[in-house]
């Protein structure tokens, strides 16, 4: 009752209609703090945050179009326009290294998307829950591995002295391979790493809206007469499309981006022409310890990817959007 | 009501907390304007000093460290800027961008030199010149050295400190060579690939053996092949001048010597002579010593304390010992030689601008560069880690052995002119004399016969930044063309070898040669 009143209060609905509320503005002010006060309270500390630490930070992205210097700042380092993207886009290896990037971001997207997937719809027909539990425990701790631990686990695996691939690669006869030294292992390796890591906690969203699933459809079906690969067809599915969708718009907004720390642990001599990417590249640029660090031309191609990144998430969530009614935003 | 009052203070407290980071810019002098400032008059009694963690700590354990400070009659705090010298440097620039500098710091010398141009450092010149007599004329003696720290415009931007003459050696297993039969160490290239034959074979049922082991970059002996970088009589530089170090950058790639030594290279790794895994570069450090270790390899080319490391690590093989080669002769016969930089472009000392304790700080290096503080640098304390005997010699009390695997935190009375302290000019014959007895039984020699200090170019801020970002992809491009040459996946021909060419044309090969040679000329001018 006093929650319709309220609604009628702010915006006097009449027929559907809902009149001008900046007319009342001030009043609707006056009533939020009344009535919301506490709430907005408890949201400051994280507007503050929100506001000082992510968003006014991306004034700093004004060195992409400086010749930044430590010393000068943003606002002493001279204006040198789009140079720095001039620089950048002309030339060849830029293009080099985007292409693995996009290549290896494809690729981690393309496996590592579905996989948490697959793993939520299987792992919440187990009907045993202790077991359930006990195997989603287990898939969650890898993503609390440190990124160096992980890749050394790697290479101890496929080391080709005696990781335990190899042992049994010559046990079978095979000459032992180093995979960490193959090019065309580099991007397996990496998407293998990146879904033992991440699966287990991207399968958590899935699995909540699994759960969250009225169950009442399932009891329908079940009186229709639908088994579980049924039911997992026509409902959970069906029912998981928002959420996959939403999910799926926001990784493509990282297609441009990869683990940089995972590159670079990962990375040698043997497997730049396909383990060279964006961030290495940037990396080396911005921080590489022969000369002088070039702070500006790094942010410039971040700012690129950025941009790339952008374009990408607004267009597939409008084709999203046109197709199937399902957003991110 | 209470509940309101209770949630505001939270929140107030909260965002309290989260803004409690923030800090204004601590402003010291004109810094920001660039504007000189005059010297401090007089000479203060202690200055604060910032230099990277690890050599901070070692400074500390120096037994004559306290009195260094004593005799010159300056105290200096010590300051740890990081642990590690990348996120140390990366340090110092967010440093000079938030103007909170201690009055002397440890920088590179691109930022020394770019830095001091925007009005960030210190002009030392005239500071020299009132309180640094025994630097000023220790620079004016020694030009190559002063050529290093003043720009175009004779602006002196930092003072930089000096390394020892010391190079990388070959040294061996004894006890396998003797093992597999072989009475004779190799001169040549070719007598040392035939060494690593007949050691594979020997040890070939050994699993992992692989006769040479290594770290870091595998491109050693290109002054065996006369394809270094150098700048030669006329003053021309070949190649990617990198003082004649190689060290997997420079080298003159188009000299007939780097495709015969990549073609070397490539014979050593297909017949298993070389560890694979150090080529490809998946081998770290511990995978190299370990294997060196447990006789998975026999050679090595590494830093010249090595051999002792090896040997000290290696206590429960009685049999285990290790000596040292001559460095091959060339190619072309002639005897080969191994570089040195006099100057370390990675420690250059800087006072910021408006720094009140200029005068303190010059005064304090002008000890070290005075006789008292050299003979403090050199030989430590008469009685603690020397003896001065009557005819001007010294006997060591230190033994290197005992002391340079002491822990950091322990007492040292060792003396290591190759460790960061501070700027002073390195005497080499008391720092060979100040190592272990089995290290001097090779290197004094060795390096009398083989080493020398190579000759540096200092480059402008816009040939440094310019260098840098060719840098960032010739690098990767060429250790990936020149491995795929090593292992076989292309083909060594003509056409193969001219395409590499032109690739690392494309990616700025001449361009760097072309801001090398400019900044020699320029310095030499």
């Amino acid at each position: 009752m006093s929650e319709n009143l309220y609604i009628k209060d702010r915006f006097d609905i009449v027929e559907g209609v809902t009149l001008n509320s900046k007319m009342k503005f001030g009043q609707n002010i006056k009533y939020e703090i009344k009535n919301c006060g506490l709430l907005w309270l408890m949201l400051i500390p994280g507007l503050v945050v929100l506001i000082l630490f992510k968003i006014a930070p991306l004034l700093g992205l004004t060195i992409a179009f400086e010749n930044y210097s430590s010393f000068k700042g943003i606002f002493g380092s001279k204006w040198v326009g789009l140079k720095n993207f001039k620089e950048i886009l002309s030339d060849p290896y830029t293009w080099t290294v985007a292409k693995n990037t996009i290549l290896l971001a494809f690729w981690t997207l393309l496996i590592s998307f579905p996989i948490p997937i697959i793993f939520a719809l299987f792992l919440e027909e187990v009907r045993f829950k202790k077991f359930k539990k006990f195997v989603q425990s287990i898939s969650f701790f890898p993503y609390f591995i440190s990124v160096a631990v992980a890749v050394s686990i790697l290479c101890s695996f496929v080391s080709p002295a005696d990781g335990i691939i190899n042992v049994i690669l010559v046990k079978l006869g095979s000459s032992s391979i180093n995979f960490m030294a193959e090019p065309g292992w580099f991007r397996p390796l990496y998407v293998l790493l990146h879904v033992w890591q991440n699966f287990g906690y991207a399968a958590i969203v899935y699995i909540a809206a699994i759960r969250g699933i009225d169950p009442t459809y399932y009891e329908a079906a079940q009186m229709d007469g639908a088994n579980r690969w049924k039911k997992m067809h026509y409902i959970t599915v069906p029912c998981l499309l928002p959420m996959m969708i939403t999910m799926f718009i926001i990784n493509l907004g990282s297609i441009l981006s990869v683990d940089i720390n995972k590159v670079l642990l990962m990375q040698n001599p043997s497997t730049y022409s396909t383990s060279d990417v964006l961030q290495t590249y940037v990396y080396r640029m911005a921080f590489g310890s022969s000369g002088f660090p070039q702070y500006s031309l790094g942010t410039a191609l971040s700012l690129f990817q950025s941009v790339i990144a952008f374009i990408l998430v607004i267009a597939t969530n409008a084709i999203s959007k046109k197709i199937s009614d399902n957003s991110a935003f | 009501m209470k509940k309101r009052i209770l949630a505001t203070l939270l929140c107030a407290i909260t965002v309290a907390a989260t803004l409690t980071g923030c800090g204004q810019r601590k402003e010291t002098g004109n810094e920001k304007n660039g504007n000189e400032t005059e010297i401090t008059e007089g000479v203060g009694t202690s200055f604060s000093y910032t230099l990277p963690g690890k050599y901070l700590n070692w400074l500390k354990d120096l037994n004559y460290w306290k009195d260094i400070q004593e005799m010159s009659g300056i105290t200096v705090e010590l300051v740890n800027g990081g642990e590690n010298d990348d996120s140390y440097y990366q340090n110092v620039d967010l440093s000079v961008g938030n103007g909170n500098l201690t009055d002397a710091i440890i920088v590179k010398q691109s930022q020394a030199a770019v830095y001091q141009a925007q009005g960030a450092f210190m002009d030392l010149t005239d500071l020299i010149n009132e309180y640094g007599p025994n630097i000023k004329a220790y620079i004016e003696a020694n030009p190559e050295y002063a050529a290093m720290m003043t720009t175009s415009d004779g602006a002196i931007y930092g003072i930089p400190a000096q390394n020892p003459l010391y190079t990388n050696l070959t040294f061996y297993r004894t006890d396998m060579l003797e093992e597999a039969g072989i009475t004779a160490l190799p001169t040549t290239i070719d007598e040392f690939t035939d060494m690593l034959r007949t050691l594979k074979k020997y040890y070939e049922s050994e699993t992992g053996y692989y006769p040479w082991v290594g770290r870091d970059s595998y491109l050693h002996y290109a002054e065996c092949f006369e394809c270094l970088d150098t700048i030669d009589e006329d003053g021309i530089v070949h190649g990617i001048y990198n003082c004649s170090l190689g060290n997997g950058i420079g080298y003159d790639i188009y000299a007939d010597g780097f495709r015969d030594m990549i073609e070397w290279y490539h014979t050593l790794y297909q017949e298993g002579l070389i560890d694979p895994e150090w080529v490809c570069g998946t081998s770290t450090e511990e995978d190299w010593q370990t294997k060196y270790l447990t006789g998975k390899g026999t050679v090595c080319d590494d830093y010249f304390t090595r051999p002792t490391w090896f040997m000290s690590n290696a206590e429960d093989n009685s049999n285990y010992n290790i000596d040292v080669m001559d460095l091959f002769k060339t190619t072309s016969g002639g005897p080969a030689s191994r570089y040195q930089k006099l100057v370390n472009p990675d420690r250059y000392l800087v006072i910021p601008e408006g720094c009140d304790n200029a005068a303190t700080v010059i005064k304090f290096l002008d000890w070290m560069f005075s006789e008292q503080g050299q003979e403090v640098m050199h030989y430590g304390i008469d009685g603690i880690n020397t003896t001065k005997n009557e005819d001007g010699t010294y006997t060591w009390i230190a033994d290197f052995a005992v002391e340079a695997i002491k822990p950091v935190g322990e007492p040292n009375i060792g003396i290591y002119q190759d460790r960061l302290t501070f700027p002073y000019p390195v005497d080499n014959q008391a720092y060979y004399e100040s190592l272990d007895a089995k290290v001097q039984s090779y290197c004094i020699e060795y390096f009398n016969q083989y080493a020398s200090y190579a000759k540096q170019i200092v480059y402008s801020e816009e040939q440094a930044e310019t260098r840098s970002n060719i840098l960032a992809k010739y690098k990767t491009q060429f250790d990936s063309s020149v491995l795929g040459f090593v292992r076989g996946d292309i083909q060594i021909n003509d056409d193969t070898w001219n395409e590499f060419l032109e690739r690392m044309e494309s990616v700025g090969y001449s361009k760097i040669n072309e801001i090398d040679q400019n900044a020699y000329d320029a310095m030499v001018k």
